[in-house]
């Protein structure tokens, strides 16, 4: 028996509204709870708003708890991070996609299989290098741990991208006399700004919402924290403290949610490409 | 070979010099030296002296507790992927429905787990479920579901079914995503034909979606059960392994080595620990991977084009 | 070219705002920045140099939040005295400490002074030559004033050099009961109900619950980690079976481990008993120990256990609401809390520093000026008796808490006394021993997840005798002299001071 082709839209929307709402709920109810009191808190049941909004959770977080140090390392630390991958990345894309490599067999076959080593066990001998870099307990020493990886998702994207650029461009570029650099730095790269954004985003996610690397390597240093390591510190210290924490994890949960809303179109389709990878 | 090539190919390496660089440092390095300092007993601090070959290894697979924390891994890698696959794909297959206004909002939300920080999700979820007070607990007793308020993460298997529950949630979106690519690469022309043959929606998703999406699924599959090997974020905000050890992780057991609280660590038995489970994950992915080509998906990916 | 200013537009904003909000991120993250930059106690903006002296900033790490007023206050008055000095001090949380001095030993990145934790002994840090002695710190009449047994080999004293710098009592801390005035008058009891036994507690429970009709628990005790329920439990097991150290689970008599002594046991049991019958508060499972005290300070249980220091951390403005009590024993037999002599809250010098004549002048600061407030404000007994005996406990419940608690401790047998080499067996045995502790074992229980709980701790004790042992036959193939017989004393009384 077929649905009535009118019904079928309300239907669906009837299903997937509550359903997105209760999917959403826990972030609908941390915001909320963070403009409670403690003692509100506690008592709250399953009321939702609070009698009037306590914005100095916020300030209590920002200034007491130090999310504003966490704020600050974690921009500088994702920010730094993307542009060095992004660097990386396309520079190892184009040289891929459109460089003279002999070997280039082997070099993709070896990427491929780096893809499958995890990197856990690992954090041990990083630890030691970045140690011996003198870069230990350093901002810097994070973003370098950060942007370590194969990155073979970005590289492929970019090597694709590259590679399916019309020859006719380069070869306009080299009779204009542009060398190798230069035909990527005028010619190649202003146009890859799709991929830069989508591989941009995508690394921007991921070292903001990082936890395991900066734990390990700012355990000697809190000041330099990121939000998601402090988080966890403010969540251990202060127990007791249930709306300051709320107001903490929207602190740090809003900035990404607010980049992944704003450029979800591409982050979604770097996704899609890597499965198609 | 001419000037210009040659110089070409100079560029070109030069070019992938600094992911090289990168790699070598802070990839292949470290893969190397942590198989050495699993041969030793040493805790990080002070010289590299004390060698004692494979016992460390030995040690690992003789633990308990080591094959308690692979046990949980295995068993959350397996209901995850169990229960992600079918309901993303249904979802995957509503938010495909051209006609269905709206899509691109319901996409962005079902998909903001995703993007969230998984060490924070964890922490206010701990709020949410951990608690005789807490929201979970009111809810389910207002609705009449409950009569008393249920220790959620006291409980082991409780704990565990949260710890799921949870990762699905999390990784939904993603999956998702996986799948509504896999569709929209699907060519048209079958499925128009199928539609001037008067067949009905879900046999068309039978009879044509399914299969023609196998390659696809497959992959989705080794994707999604090694996305359930590494969970340490979630697992240490919202459990702590706990209770008992009930959710412990394989990267949590290994972190209590290499940090661990109880005095110097042990890097050379973590190290070990952390070969064995990099191996396992290893044989996992050739044991699905062999799957993926198995269903042709070799032959997918040519179709598709390498990298979307 | 439309798209891609659309793009831009947003992302600049956002990037626009980030920076702002990180800019007017208050002052202090600036201070913080500047400070931070060395870390190794270099030259900082201070209130003015003194007489031509460059200033100078001294990095200190501890672990102990419960005195964090009392340093605070201590260090802005080293610092009108000393006004080139500036003293920064950082509270780490207990979790974290070691893996942070472990991280900062491997980097070579120690503060000025920091903390002594139990889990890396004296010895150990000065083998790794990262801590300096502090002999001229106190002339020998100072040292006289502490406490008998302060200065200890493994704890504040190496071979001949005194490295650490007690900053409490070293017979600390005592598990106490403490109980909410309120809930117990609601619940229609009185003072002199409070249970001395463990059949009384379990009756006063049932009682509590009974009366309140289920709304106030009889006793709450969060179990989470950092907990100190095993810490109460082993204290209680004394009573039952005292050869049984209440701080390690160590038979000093048979020089064995033995975590399933009876009285363990019969604790783990007493608790399992109160949460089976919904005598214990649910939560308690689910919390940790500053959670499960806020309970009873709530009124929503009427007891819980803790630490001798809970008392200073009550609310101040409600102190009259609670009380101490000593807790309650199998049947009503004494306990005791076990005193080796180690200092356990002290301080030592990194090696590492710049400025050591500084670092003295504030341990000395210290111990003129920390010492009286730490008494004053009922957060710990000082090192020195004389101090403790002059000074008034403004908190009458950690006055009452401490009195238990010096009632409670002591002294008894200490290996490192009868062989020094005993201590290289200490820092063989580091990071070695099960990860798996008592506490767990408590968890594991409560939550159903262990059946057999004496099976457990069974293993529990042979594991930790295997790891023991080895490390003495490690100890003596290296050439060391230790053995086995070193850690029995059968000439032991418990209950009696130690005295050989």
């Amino acid at each position: 028996m077929r649905l009535r082709k009118k019904a079928r839209q309300p239907l669906l929307h009837l299903l997937l509204i509550p359903f997105c709402l209760v999917w959403s709920y826990p972030f609908v109810w941390m915001l909320f709870s963070s403009l409670k009191t403690n003692v509100e808190y506690v008592g709250a049941g399953l009321r939702l708003l609070p009698e009037s909004f306590q914005w100095e959770n916020y300030s209590r977080a920002w200034t007491v708890a130090r999310f504003s140090d966490y704020f600050q390392n974690s921009v500088v630390i994702t920010v730094s991070s993307v542009l060095i991958v992004l660097v990386v990345s396309a520079l190892a894309g184009y040289s891929l996609g459109r460089g003279e490599l002999p070997g280039k067999r082997w070099i993709l076959l070896g990427m491929a299989a780096l893809m499958f080593i995890p990197k856990g066990y690992t954090i041990i001998p990083v630890f030691q290098v970045i140690k011996h870099l003198g870069l230990l307990n350093t901002i810097p020493g994070v973003i370098l741990a950060e942007s370590s990886g194969a990155h073979v998702i970005f590289i492929l994207l970019f090597m694709a991208f590259y590679r399916d650029l019309p020859k006719e461009l380069e070869e306009a570029a080299e009779i204009d006399g542009a060398g190798f650099i230069r035909t990527f730095g005028q010619v190649m790269l202003p146009l890859s700004k799709p991929v830069l954004t989508t591989a941009g985003i995508m690394q921007f996610i991921f070292t903001w919402n990082s936890f395991f690397v900066p734990l390990v390597f700012t355990l000697n240093k809190p000041e330099l924290r990121t939000l998601a390591v402090g988080m966890y510190s403010f969540a251990g210290e202060n127990s007791v403290d249930y709306t300051g924490m709320a107001a903490g994890a929207a602190i740090a949960l809003v900035p990404v949610v607010c980049v992944f809303v704003l450029f979800q179109r591409y982050f979604v389709d770097g996704i899609a490409g890597s499965v198609k990878g | 070979m001419s000037i210009r090539r040659k110089r070409k190919i100079a560029w070109s390496y030069l070019f992938l010099a600094p992911q090289f660089v990168l790699l070598v440092a802070f990839t292949i390095y470290p893969i190397l030296m942590s198989y050495v300092y699993s041969l030793y007993d040493w805790s990080g601090i002070g010289p590299l002296d004390d060698f004692v070959g494979l016992s460390n290894f030995r040690a690992v697979l003789e633990d308990s507790s080591f094959w308690n924390a692979f046990r949980n891994n295995m068993i959350y890698m397996f209901f995850l992927t169990v229960l992600s696959l079918p309901t993303t794909f249904v979802a995957a297959l509503i938010l495909n429905l051209k006609f269905l206004r709206g899509r691109t909002a319901y996409r962005t939300l079902l998909f903001l787990p995703v993007v969230t920080t998984a060490a924070i999700i964890g922490i206010v979820l701990k709020f949410i479920f951990g608690n005789d007070n807490a929201l979970f607990n009111n809810v389910l007793i207002s609705l009449g579901i409950l009569k008393e308020p249920v220790g959620w993460l006291a409980d082991p298997t409780k704990a565990m079914i949260v710890l799921i529950a949870v990762g699905v949630w999390k990784l939904f979106g993603m999956i998702m995503i996986y799948w509504l690519a896999g569709l929209q690469s699907l060519p048209s022309e079958v499925f128009d034909a199928a539609k001037m043959d008067g067949a009905g929606y879900l046999a068309t998703v039978r009879y044509l979606t399914i299969p023609l999406l196998l390659p696809v699924a497959t992959v989705i599959l080794l994707l999604t059960a090694l996305n359930g090997m590494h969970v340490f974020d979630m697992v240490t905000t919202l459990t702590g392994g706990g209770p008992y050890f009930a959710t412990d992780m394989v990267d949590l057991y290994i972190y209590r080595y290499v940090f661990a609280s109880g005095g110097f660590p042990q890097m050379g038995y973590a190290s070990a620990a952390g070969i064995i489970f990099g191996l396992s994950i290893f044989a996992l992915s050739v044991l699905l991977g062999g799957l993926v080509r198995v269903s042709g998906g070799k032959k997918a990916r040519a179709e598709a084009g390498l990298g979307g | 070219m439309n798209r891609n200013k659309f793009i831009l537009l947003p992302l600049l904003l956002a990037l626009a705002l980030t920076i702002a909000l990180s800019g007017c991120s208050g002052s202090d993250s600036n201070a913080n920045k500047n400070g931070n930059a060395s870390g190794k106690g270099e030259a900082a903006a201070t209130t003015g140099a003194d007489s031509g002296k460059d200033p100078v900033t001294l990095e200190v790490w501890g672990r102990w939040e419960e005195m964090t007023s009392q340093i605070n206050e201590t260090i802005s008055e080293f610092q009108q005295q000393y006004p080139y000095i500036t003293v920064k001090y950082a509270t780490v949380p207990a979790a974290q400490y070691v893996a942070q001095v472990q991280a900062a030993i491997s980097g070579n990145t120690l503060p000025d002074l920091f903390g002594y934790n139990p889990a890396i002994s004296t010895t150990q840090l000065s083998n790794l030559g990262v801590i300096q002695p502090i002999n001229d710190v106190l002339t020998e009449e100072e040292k006289a004033e502490y406490y008998k047994g302060t200065w200890s080999q493994g704890y504040t004293v190496v071979n001949e050099d005194t490295y650490a710098f007690p900053l409490f009592n070293p017979m600390r801390p005592s598990m106490v009961m403490y109980y909410n005035k309120a809930a117990l008058k609601e619940a229609g009891l009185t003072e002199a109900d409070i249970p001395k036994t463990w059949d009384g507690l379990y009756e006063f429970s049932k009682k509590v619950k009974e009366n309140t009709g289920g709304k106030i628990y009889g006793l709450v005790v969060g179990i989470k980690p950092q907990s100190f329920l095993s810490g109460v439990i082993m204290q209680m097991a004394t009573a039952v079976k005292p050869e049984v150290s209440p701080a390690d689970s160590f038979n000093y008599k048979t020089g064995k481990y033995e975590f399933n002594s009876p009285g363990i046991v019969q604790g783990l049991e007493l608790f399992k008993k109160l949460q089976d019958e919904k005598l214990l508060h649910p939560n308690s499972l689910l919390m940790s120990y500053r959670e499960g005290t806020s309970m009873m300070e709530a009124g929503q249980a009427v007891l819980t256990m803790d630490g001798s220091f809970l008392g200073s951390q009550l609310n101040k403005d409600k102190l009259d609401n609670y009380g101490a009590a000593p807790l309650p024993t199998l049947d009503g037999k004494p306990q005791y809390a076990a005193f080796q002599g180690e200092s356990r809250v002290s301080l030592y010098v990194a090696k590492s520093t710049k400025h050591f004549e500084e670092a003295k002048l504030f341990l000395q600061f210290l111990k003129e000026h920390l010492y009286p407030k730490l008494v004053r404000d009922g957060i710990e007994y000082s090192p020195i008796p004389a101090v403790n005996e002059a000074t008034k406990v403004e908190n009458p419940i950690a006055e009452q808490a401490l009195k238990i608690q010096s009632e409670t401790f002591k002294l008894i047998p200490r290996p490192f006394e009868r062989n020094q080499e005993t201590l290289k067996v200490v820092v063989e045995t580091s990071g070695k021993m099960p990860k798996q502790t008592l506490s767990d074992v408590i968890e594991g229980y409560l939550t159903g997840q262990i059946q057999d709980v004496n099976q457990v701790l069974t293993q529990l004790t042979e594991e930790s005798n295997k790891v023991f042992e080895s490390a003495i036959e490690k100890v003596r193939s290296e050439g060391g002299n230790v053995s086995p017989s070193d850690y029995a004393f059968e000439d032991w009384q418990p209950f009696t001071p130690y005295n050989p």
